[in-house]
């Protein structure tokens, strides 16, 4: 239930701020009015209740305001305020001037208004039952009968007016939200074309950045519809077709303007690109490898390299672009590139075929393994070795693992360390094999091992047969020559005076001399087999060497002062130098160096010294002998080698030139060395040996 | 039967070196015989008994152990002492050797024949002195 006093509030019927306030001006235009006509009745004598005249005026003009009100409100509704506003003054002057006037009949047509107004305004039960009270208190109270007659006109009007309020402001109110809905539909209307009209400004700019594109294009550009017509054509693709203006070559048909060539054909229109891209809709690539010729509007034929795509709109084919461009440049340097990667490639070829046959024609066994355990090479000789012609890695394994050869260690120890690895000497089927391993380097990384192998077995059986033979044959000679030497022995001693004879004497010493260097000789032989084969045994044992040296010097200063020379060891402060090594061998290769000393020094002296060298006690022999040619120097310690100044004068009487050689073996064989110092022919030679020290404190 | 010289029974095949000892041992007082062989040596050490039997190991037909055998294995034999002088090094052949019976075991290329001489007086000086007891 709403009170809305036009004063105050909006009617219930004015919800737009509009509406009010030209109802607003006009309730004040209404209100001067009035002010005007109150004043004017409050001061006018006019006494109007005379006359039927006024009476009927008065009723009619009621009447007519009434059946004014009926149909103002449903034409124009939005004066319905200021008329109920312009009522309610009235009823006020009415009020006033009934009062002022003393007059009843101003009730009369007061109160029903005032009722009326009321009534209408609010429009609610309330307020009609108020409306009602007024009506019944002013025939009452002023006793004015003819309000029954007013009152029903005024009731019925009012229940009419009532009524027709109620349409009138469902109306209304649908009007307004009509209006609503209108002003909404407009402003969508106006934001839908503020939209279009942006997407428009857009397109348009697409559309001019597009042309610009295809206009400066290097390729060429041809748009075509579905009839195959020309509508688009860019100025690349006049260029090279020598179109000179593009009006030339629109809406005519592709085909009759460019014609397409292959291997010197034209090609059919059915197989033509643009053809098969409208009716299939495919989208046809023409690379240059097919070789595509155009012809250009002078004759002139260009290789092409083209894309041709369907133009599809709404699901349907409406036409093809082509983009092509002249390849005949690339044409040719892709020409030239594959000669060259053909030449290149038959150079590779050639060099490979090079290497394959050299590995191929080695007599040593190859074979190539890369780290995935695959056999990617095998040479003939490896098979020959091998024993069989086809073979993968796992037999390969196992073949080498039945002669404790653990082929994948090897390949994965070599690659490992990246360095060679191999066995020097190994049983293999029936053969003795040298096998090694090599890493494969591509660019630092490791890509698998070669393994090559060599069948030693010949020079391997060779040496050992050498070697047994000299160990057989030193042994046979062994005996004939000590009866040789024991006979002449005795001949010497107990026969004598048998002998007295010169050249007799002469005979048997020569005899027994010789036999006893055989023997020498012999034994020399044999002692070095024996080294050589690891067959003979040393002692580890700790002793002085000092000491050992000074016994083996006294044991050979007799051979010393009977050629004049002196013989000496330095004096040092220590006395005693622990070694750790076989004794009885240490004094062989004493007496062997000392014994050559003296055997290649004529005048002077032979001189020792024993000092400390790291780890090591270092023996030292100088003599002032004849010296070693450098030339010579390099073949010293080796097997059968005398360094005397000329090679193949070998001094027979000086033994068999295998002292050093088997004094290395002894050497080496304790853990130390033995070298040549220093030597100048005419000057004199110095030899030494190391021998490791003993180690506790 | 009272020897004035001692009796070494030589058993080797070798012809050359046989007749070596044999004059050496007589220079130094020995009397010599000769078994070319092992058979031969095996019989005329059942026949002679020697004082003391120089045995080569390594001779063709019959080879020295075997000779060895033989010979401890004869009553007549088995108390002769035996030295043995053969070209063979090894310390197997030596241990054999000397499990066999031999009192002695001498390389002949250590050993001249010189110094075998003196490793025989060695011998029977000691056997000497235990007979010299029984006597």
């Amino acid at each position: 239930m709403k009170l809305n006093l036009p004063f105050v509030n909006k009617s219930p019927i004015d919800q737009e701020g509009a509406v009010s306030q030209s109802a607003r001006i006009a309730f004040l235009k209404v209100l001067g009015v009035a002010i005007v006509i109150t004043v004017g009745f409050y001061f006018l004598p006019i006494d109007y209740r005379e006359g039927a005249t006024t009476k009927l005026v008065i009723d009619i003009v009621t009447t007519l305001f009434g059946v004014f009100l009926l149909f103002v409100p449903q034409r124009k509704p939005k004066y319905l305020p200021i008329i109920y506003n312009a009522l309610l003054l009235m009823l006020i002057i009415a009020v006033v001037a009934n009062y002022r006037h003393q007059q009843a009949d101003l009730a009369i047509l007061a109160m029903p208004m005032l009722s009326f107004f009321l009534l209408s305004q609010a429009g609610g039960i309330v307020w009609s039952l108020i409306g009602f009270l007024v009506l019944l208190v002013g025939i009452f109270v002023y006793n004015v009968p003819e309000l029954v007659n007013y009152t029903v006109h005024y009731l019925g009007i009012a229940g009419v007016i009532f009524y027709y309020q109620r349409i009138i402001s469902t109306q209304v109110s649908i009007i307004n939200q009509k209006n609503k809905q209108l002003e909404g539909a407009n402003q969508k209307l106006r934001d839908e074309v503020k939209q279009r009209k942006k997407a428009e400004d857009k397109l348009r700019k697409e559309k001019d950045r597009i042309a610009l594109i295809v206009s400066s294009m290097g390729e060429g550009l041809v748009v075509v519809n579905k009839k195959q017509e020309i509508t688009v054509i860019n100025p690349a693709a006049q260029r090279l077709l020598e179109i000179d203006s593009a009006q030339d070559v629109l809406g005519r048909k592709w085909t009759k303007v460019v014609k397409t060539y292959k291997d010197g054909e034209k090609i059919s229109p059915k197989e033509r690109s643009f053809n098969i891209a409208l009716s299939k809709g495919e989208t046809i690539l023409t690379k240059m490898e097919k070789d595509h010729y155009y012809q250009t509007r002078n004759g002139e034929r260009f290789p092409v390299s083209s894309i041709t795509a369907p133009i599809i709109s709404a699901g349907e084919v409406t036409g093809a672009v082509k983009v092509f461009r002249n390849v005949t440049r690339e044409k040719r340097e892709k020409e030239i590139i594959e000669k060259e990667v053909k030449e290149r490639t038959k150079e590779v070829a050639r060099e490979k075929a090079k290497l394959l046959a050299s590995i191929n024609s080695l007599p040593l066994g190859y074979f190539l393994i890369d780290p995935k355990h695959e056999i990617s090479l095998m040479n003939p000789a490896a098979k020959d070795i091998l024993g069989k012609e086809d073979w993968d890695f796992k037999s390969l394994k196992d073949t080498f693992g039945k002669h404790n050869i653990d082929i994948s260690a090897f390949c994965a120890h070599c690659r490992g360390t990246n360095s060679t690895y191999g066995i020097d000497e190994t049983d293999f089927k029936n053969k003795i094999i040298k096998i090694i391993s090599v890493p494969v380097k591509v660019k630092r990384q490791i890509v698998g091992s070669v393994v090559v192998m060599e069948d030693i077995t010949e020079s391997k059986l060779l040496e050992r047969n050498k070697d047994e033979f000299f160990a057989v044959a030193s042994h046979e000679l062994r005996t004939p020559l000590t009866a040789i030497r024991s006979n002449t022995a005795i001949l010497e001693e107990y026969y004598s005076e048998k002998f007295k004879e010169k050249q007799l004497k002469e005979i048997l010493d020569d005899m027994h001399t010789s036999s006893e260097r055989l023997i020498d000789i012999v034994n020399d032989f044999l002692n070095v087999s024996h080294l050589e084969q690891g067959e003979v045994e040393f002692e580890s044992e700790q002793f002085d060497i000092r000491g050992l040296t000074e016994k083996s010097i006294k044991s050979m200063s007799q051979a010393a002062i009977q050629k004049g020379l002196k013989l000496s060891i330095d004096k040092k402060p220590e006395n005693q130098l622990i070694v750790k090594g076989d004794r009885t061998r240490t004094e062989q290769v004493l007496i062997n160096l000392l014994d050559n000393a003296i055997k290649y020094t004529d005048e002077g002296s032979i001189s020792v010294r024993i000092q400390r060298k790291g780890d090591y006690a270092q023996v030292e022999i100088e003599d002032t002998g004849v010296g070693i040619s450098p030339k010579n120097q390099k073949l010293l310690f080796r097997k059968f080698q005398q360094a005397g100044e000329k090679v193949l004068a070998r001094d027979v009487t000086q033994g068999t030139g295998m002292g050093l050689y088997i004094s290395k073996l002894l050497v080496q064989k304790m853990g130390g060395k033995i070298f040549l110092l220093d030597s100048k022919p005419g000057k004199g030679s110095a030899f030494a040996f190391t021998l490791p020290l003993a180690k506790d404190k | 039967m009272t020897k004035t010289k001692s009796q070494v029974l030589i058993i080797e095949d070798d012809e050359i070196m046989a007749r070596l000892y044999e004059k050496i041992f007589a220079l130094n007082g020995y009397e010599t015989v000769i078994g070319y062989g092992g058979k031969e040596g095996v019989e005329k050490a059942k026949k002679l008994n020697p004082e003391l039997i120089l045995l080569d190991l390594m001779m063709p037909k019959i080879d020295g152990f075997e000779v060895l055998d033989q010979l401890k294995k004869e009553a007549s034999t088995k108390n002769i002492p035996v030295v043995v002088l053969t070209n063979l090094a090894e310390e197997e052949n030596r241990i054999k050797a000397m499990d066999k019976g031999a009192v002695k075991y001498l390389v002949k290329s250590e050993f001249e024949p010189k110094d075998v001489v003196k490793q025989i007086k060695a011998v029977l000086s000691e056997n000497s002195e235990d007979s010299e007891a029984d006597d």
